[in-house]
């Protein structure tokens, strides 16, 4: 049904500005990198009530990533890592 | 900020060599910044005029350094949104910097819709703008998403 492949789309959109918001490497490209899969393996399912429940699943976890995104920004790291400095070096010297 | 600037440009004049109860004194840290406490229980509650205008020149200089960006061109904003595309993992492995404008992504590039989510996410990012989830249906070849983002920022 279109509209529960709405509320699937516009639910991964939420996790995934929510996840670009941790200002730490590791945290931001795990929590990525789960959502991605997660989304991915249960992608061809058709019953209903685990879609239902797949997707409860989802809103309790986007209210996990904001609360420690929240929580995380009150103790900022101080220095960005290495791997995010190469990368923004080669990105930044196209 | 313009009350901190009242607070800070008020001169009190100082009180010599007031005497105050210990417990009062080991109060007096906490109601303001401004005041030196001796250890002798004397007070000079006084703001220093010279603080005042160099936190005054700092304010100044920080508003002057407010600029706004150079306006963008639509081959800008194409050569922004081609680049997005191209840092994107799954598009990578399949085309190789073959993405022309009139990429479809669904058609030409196999992605499905959540890939196309995880496009439009990136393209939201890089830009710094939320995308409504209505437009979501609108986007489905770069052209499309370069002409509304140029209607975007043009209104904006």
């Amino acid at each position: 049904m279109a509209s529960t492949q709405r509320s699937v789309l516009i639910l991964y959109k939420q996790l995934l500005h929510e996840c670009h918001k941790f200002s730490l490497y590791n945290y931001r490209e795990y929590f990525l990198r789960r959502v991605r899969e997660e989304f991915h393996q249960n992608r061809n399912i058709q019953d209903a009530s685990k879609i239902a429940e797949l997707l409860k699943f989802g809103q309790e976890n986007l209210g996990v990533i904001r609360r420690q995104v929240t929580i995380e920004n009150l103790y900022a790291p101080q220095q960005k890592s290495i791997i995010e400095n190469q990368q923004h070096s080669s990105i930044s010297s196209r | 900020m313009l009350k901190r600037i009242i607070r800070q440009s008020i001169h009190l004049q100082p009180i010599l060599n007031a005497r105050l109860s210990t417990s009062l004194c080991n109060h007096l840290h906490t109601l303001s910044n401004h005041m030196n406490v001796y250890p002798n229980n004397s007070f000079w509650p006084y703001v220093i005029v010279s603080r005042r205008t160099a936190i005054l020149d700092q304010h100044i200089k920080e508003a002057d350094q407010m600029h706004t960006r150079p306006p963008s061109t639509p081959h800008d904003i194409e050569r922004r949104v081609l680049r997005v595309c191209n840092e994107y993992d799954k598009i990578q492995e399949a085309n190789k910097n073959n993405i022309t404008l009139s990429t479809h992504f669904m058609k030409d590039l196999g992605l499905d819709s959540l890939d196309h989510v995880e496009i439009i996410v990136a393209v939201e990012n890089e830009f710094g703008f939320e995308i409504p989830d209505s437009d979501y249906d609108k986007l489905y070849t770069i052209q499309a998403m370069v002409d509304y983002l140029v209607q975007k920022m043009r209104i904006v």
